[in-house]
């Protein structure tokens, strides 16, 4: 039952404390007339002063608030602001003049669920090229056999020839040419199968579905084997460099790593608008490994380059990229306790990931 | 050494493909007799009934009667010295590991495989066959001579004592 020996604004203030919705009241200038206490938590985890509330609230969010007035819609945003991003749900409304904005911080519940989708995707993706790896193996091991005794048969047959006396020279030369033609032949056949080997090999070691735990791996076999996978977008486009260092092997999901830099060479090949170089260094530093991927791409805007790793961020448009390529690599990269940072300029983007050599369990602070 | 029958090979895998390549390779390289199956159970019945002697048996895993390493088990019972290699794709190679461990395999080939892989796991899988079965005979005649020996032994003590 409500007390009601206050009056209504002691009860609304009251009211107000305890929503665990974030609610501000503005001036039509923007100005900040109140906030609740989930308000100022809000702020607190953004890092924003209530009195810089104002200013922060970028520019297309504030279209998007005075939308929200005008539609009286329940609105979605990413707000990015310090580092940090949140995904808010608001509403907006108008009273007398003044603004009241309602928001919910759905970042967390955002995040687990494109991680759910996310491991749900490479889960089937896993069972599906195991399948697929197992259903081709079959022919191509037979494939793969055949030509060899195809080739074995036809040296056979060229040491019978070589023995054989009762030849003319022309017949000698037809044979021997057709011998030549099987055997380019068998080379060519030996080649294509050893690539189909190779493609079947890379695609059962990205989709590593068997691994859930950490264990020590070669992250360049890991490279190695992305590399493959994406070798279409690269195509005679790009050009790749690698500067392996020496480096030990590392603790982590191996999989999970190769889905980091599967996404960071797909965003580095879509960064270069014709011919252009993806360079990837590793290297070690005292207790950790260092992996870059460099583009000769066309950059990151310097205003987008606080959002790349907000989930839903993408300047790609629809269809081209899911948006939560970067925001997964990060989450990855934190599960290993290590960082991923960017830098960019006109020249190109640099992706640098930290990695500790040992996984220590330690609890995540924050 | 004395001239020996070419030895004999039990090869079993639903896919006539595998059959027709292995069979096709083994033919120009190697002497091996080549006994070929696409059902484990009709190679279970013939092991039975027709065939006379094996020297060594490889299996595909996966096939629809039975598994390759149930195969091989059945086939220790009844030739328990014979070297066992179970052919495997990807999805199963895990379970032809724990196999070598619980059925006692000699070696696993991944397919795809190479063909001179093959033959020299083949060949060394005969080897320790052939070995195996000179250490019998061995044994057998130290046996033979222990027991003269005793007999000697016996008739000897029978007579003095």
């Amino acid at each position: 039952m409500l007390q009601t020996d206050r009056s209504p604004d002691a009860l609304s203030l009251e009211l107000s404390e305890i929503l665990p919705i974030a609610m501000v009241k503005l001036d039509p200038k923007g100005k900040v007339l109140f906030m609740n206490r989930t308000c100022h938590e809000l702020l607190a985890a953004m890092q924003i002063t209530p009195e810089a509330l104002s200013h922060v609230l970028p520019h297309s969010h504030r279209s998007l608030v005075r939308q929200a007035l005008r539609e009286k819609r329940v609105e979605e945003m990413n707000w990015v602001q310090n580092g940090r991003s949140l995904h808010l749900v608001f509403k907006a409304s108008e009273v007398g003049g003044a603004a009241y904005l309602f928001m919910i911080d759905l970042t967390a519940q955002e995040e687990a669920k494109a991680q759910l989708m996310q491991s749900e995707k490479m889960a089937s993706l896993g069972l599906l090229v195991a399948g697929l790896a197992h259903e081709i193996n079959t022919p191509l091991g037979a494939l793969h056999s055949n030509n060899d005794t195809i080739a074995r048969s036809i040296e056979k047959i060229r040491q019978i020839l070589e023995g054989e006396r009762n030849l003319t020279t022309a017949d000698r030369n037809r044979v021997q040419q057709l011998v030549d033609i099987l055997r380019d032949v068998c080379q060519n056949t030996a080649l294509a199968t050893e690539r189909l080997m190779s493609v079947v090999g890379s695609l059962k070691n990205f989709a590593r579905v068997d691994e859930a735990e950490f264990k020590k791996a070669d992250l360049h076999e890991g490279i190695e084997s992305t590399l493959t996978i994406v070798q279409h977008q690269l195509k005679d486009r790009i050009r790749v460099e690698k500067q392996y260092g020496n480096i030990p092997l590392v603790e982590c999901h191996p999989n999970r790593l190769n889905q980091v830099f599967m996404n960071l060479l797909v965003n580095a090949a879509q960064a270069i608008r014709g011919e252009g170089t993806i360079t990837i260094t590793t290297a070690r530093k005292s207790d950790s490994v260092r992996i870059s991927i460099s583009d000769t791409g066309m950059g990151i805007p310097p205003e987008n380059i606080s959002k790349i790793f907000d989930p839903g961020f993408t300047t790609k448009g629809v269809g081209v990229g899911t948006g939560l390529g970067l925001s997964i690599c990060y989450k990855i990269i934190e599960e290993h306790q290590g960082k991923i940072d960017v830098e960019s300029g006109d020249h190109g983007t640099t992706f640098t990931i930290t990695l500790p050599l040992g996984h220590g369990k330690k609890v995540k602070s924050g | 050494m004395a001239k020996r029958e070419p030895p004999v090979i039990l090869l079993v895998d639903d896919e006539e493909m595998i059959i027709s390549s292995i069979k096709s390779f083994l033919a120009i390289e190697t002497d091996y007799q080549l006994l070929t199956y696409t059902s484990p159970v009709k190679a279970l019945e013939d092991l039975e009934a027709k065939i006379k002697s094996l020297d060594l048996v490889i299996s595909d895993y996966l096939m629809p009667e039975m598994d390759g390493i149930s195969f091989l088990a059945q086939v220790k019972k009844k030739y328990p010295l014979v070297p066992r290699i179970l052919l495997t794709g990807y999805a199963d190679k895990e379970n032809a590991i724990k196999a070598i461990n619980n059925v006692g395999l000699y070696q696993y080939i991944e397919k795809p495989w190479d063909n001179d892989d093959l033959r020299l796991i083949i060949r060394n899988g005969l080897e320790k066959t052939i070995l195996l079965k000179q250490l019998e005979e061995k044994v057998r005649e130290v046996e033979k001579v222990h027991k003269e020996l005793s007999d000697v032994q016996k008739e000897i003590l029978r007579v003095f004592v």
